[in-house]
């Protein structure tokens, strides 16, 4: 292992700093303990959390979360908020997978209602749900016009469109919906690339997992949330597809000049960035917000096919199966928000841009934001782990808007890289191994079963821990999976 | 992964290698020439991408590409686009490269899931410690790609 920087230290049992040096504006927090200090392997996602601490405007401190990793410009496990006035705006921050998200619908079928089913669910959702790269469903297609309705409008075009119910639509971060989307600001590339994709999950980590609840940490919290022990669910993972890559990758573009322009010194090229208030930034947080609704209308569609999935099976109506939505939330998305900041001694309400780059938000209780429902419980945080081992639902904290502008991790984070990965699989069959611990998986591709496998990641369940112990969520609920639909 | 040495315009040494990278993939890859470099590049990506060994080229697809400094990346970039939106799999690239500008010709096929298979989604390539340089006289690159 190559030595990490000598600026790292231990802050407490949750956290490690890495004090302001060089070009640094603040601090580096990451969010780990000691077990996970010890596997975060190289320097570089230590480094890449340096590199977000120079950026202009920059408030608070440089954050990651305990599924740090390496990633390309900021890490993932990002978290970074900056000044309305002095502070930038970088698509780097957000990723090229804008408003990759997760959200969770609960039923009321039992696990022994569903076990023995459970390879026809997998079958069914596969056909019904084009995933992998490439599929599409040939009863979707749009024409720009109507495109340009989605990205205004988000979730709710597709309720309105016969995809889900009116209710879907209160149970989402921003409710499906990011008003300062502008599709005038979306390249003809872009449209291009989001024509066939809506309503597609894509490969990699994205997936539709069948799974059911074993084990409730807080019984009144997951009683508002309707969820109970043994209860089956139903997580979708996925983001903006072709679309929010093509905007990413066109506004790095314009980033690059930008940078220059305002005089920016960039650590890492894939860091460029704009003062938030510039034509540049206002232009990208503008087409960034059509993606993010472009993400939040495929999930919608998805779960509108899963709900007909489940239909056909149990030959019901949805509504007695259950499948209401508990919450969908982003992973990768840049946000204007109200934050407490402190100046000198004191605190003051400021608005700030906050980047979560594979980390979820996690507003505390009391938030108007969030639903009536789950105004006194706090905002459900939805963290998928590995296809194999479990996934979990916390809430959010006051704590965690006092101390990560409202943030927490977003899954379980890598911890073998993808060549490592196909060569631990060698001679092994993972769909195989998966089967005989009871979870059926689909992909599409053979090289994602390998590179997905369970050991690839760290195990989640560590990671929750972590965040669950420094006060910045803490757990509701655990899901173990049953099977899962992968690209 | 396999090197494929037998590709008609290659050189019979390395086109590129891989990279470990804790999230994405890493290529390093290197050409006698920028245009090499460029066209090996394609080949390395799309090797990732989709398997379309079974398909000889069909079409040509015109290429006019600007870049500061990163031409490379966006080469590459616009032919994840094609990818995206028409399924074109690069088969041969005939290229000219001059102060910033690219162009020329990509050679390949259309995909065709009878006869090809596709690998693995690449969202884009990232501009991620990435590098076109000189070096023992030949030309090398590093990219990372986001997958």
């Amino acid at each position: 292992m190559e030595e990490k920087s000598k600026y790292i230290k231990r802050l407490d049992e949750n956290r490690y700093i890495i004090e302001k040096h060089g070009n640094m504006n603040v601090d580096g927090i990451v969010y780990v303990n000691d077990e996970l200090f010890q596997i975060l392997g190289t320097d570089e996602s230590i480094k890449q959390v340096e590199n977000v601490a120079c950026l202009p405007g920059i408030v608070g401190a440089s954050m990651a979360m305990p599924d740090i990793h390496w990633g390309y410009g900021f890490p993932i496990g990002g978290v970074a908020a900056f000044d309305m006035e002095n502070g930038v705006v970088s698509p780097g921050g957000v990723g090229y997978d804008i408003n990759c998200g997760v959200r969770l619908l609960r039923s009321t079928l039992t696990v022994n209602e569903v076990k023995n089913r459970i390879k026809d669910i997998i079958e069914l959702l596969h056909i019904n749900i084009p995933s992998g790269v490439g599929s599409h469903r040939k009863d979707l297609k749009l024409t720009k016009e109507e495109l340009k309705r989605v990205l205004k409008k988000g979730a709710r075009w597709a309720v309105e469109n016969g995809f889900g119910e009116k209710e879907d639509l209160e149970y989402s971060e921003d409710k499906g919906e990011m008003d300062s989307a502008d599709p005038g600001c979306v390249s003809d590339k872009a449209f291009d690339r989001g024509k066939d994709q809506l309503g597609t999950v894509g490969s990699g980590n994205h997936f539709v997992e069948v799974g059911y609840i074993s084990e409730i940490y807080d019984k009144d919290t997951a009683e508002r949330l309707g969820l109970f022990k043994n209860q089956i669910t139903v997580m979708i993972h996925t983001g903006s597809r072709g679309f929010g890559y093509q905007i990413c990758d066109d506004y790095i573009r314009e980033m690059l000049k930008a940078s220059e322009k305002y005089g920016i010194f960039l650590p890492d090229r894939q860091l460029c960035c704009a003062p938030i208030e510039s034509p540049e930034g206002q232009r990208y947080l503008s087409a960034m917000a059509a993606a993010a609704n472009y993400a939040f209308a495929n999930r919608q569609i998805i779960t509108h096919w899963v709900r007909e999935t489940f239909e056909e099976l149990f030959r019901t109506a949805s509504k007695h199966l259950g499948l209401t939505l508990v919450y969908d939330v982003c992973h990768n998305i840049a946000k204007i928000e109200k934050h407490k900041i402190k100046e000198g001694k004191k605190e003051k309400e400021t608005l700030v841009c906050v980047h979560r780059k594979g980390a979820t938000r996690s507003f505390g209780a009391g938030e108007n934001v969030l639903p009536n429902k789950y105004r006194d419980i706090g905002q459900p945080v939805l963290i998928p782990g590995d296809m194999g081992r479990a996934s979990y639902v916390l809430c959010g904290t006051e704590k965690a808007m006092e101390d990560t502008f409202g943030s927490t991790c977003h899954g379980a984070g890598r911890v073998l890289s993808r060549n490592q990965a196909i060569k631990a699989s060698k001679g092994r069959s993972i769909s195989r191994e998966m089967e005989e611990k009871g979870i059926i998986v689909k992909a599409s591709s053979k090289s994602t079963l390998v590179e997905e496998m369970p050991e690839a990641y760290k195990d989640v369940s560590k990671v929750v821990q972590v965040v669950h112990n420094a006060g910045i969520s803490r757990l509701v609920a655990k899901i173990i999976p049953l099977g899962c639909i992968k690209g | 992964m396999k090197h494929k040495k037998t590709v008609p315009h290659n050189m019979d040494t390395l086109r590129y290698r891989l990279i470990d990278h804790e999230a994405d993939v890493g290529l390093e890859v290197y050409g006698k020439t920028l245009e090499e470099l460029f066209s090996n590049a394609a080949y390395g990506v799309f090797q990732f991408i989709v398997d379309a060994e079974g398909k000889e080229p069909e079409k040509g697809k015109r290429i006019d590409i600007e870049g500061n400094g990163e031409l490379l990346i966006n080469f590459l970039n616009e032919l994840l686009y094609l990818w995206d939106t028409e399924g074109f799999i690069p088969k041969e690239c005939s290229l000219k490269i001059s102060d910033n500008k690219l162009t020329g010709t990509v050679v390949g096929c259309v995909f065709d899931p009878e006869k090809c298979t596709i690998k693995q989604e690449v969202k884009a390539v990232t501009y991620h410690k990435f590098y076109v340089k000189g070096e023992d006289g030949r030309y090398k690159a590093q990219i990372i790609l986001d997958v």
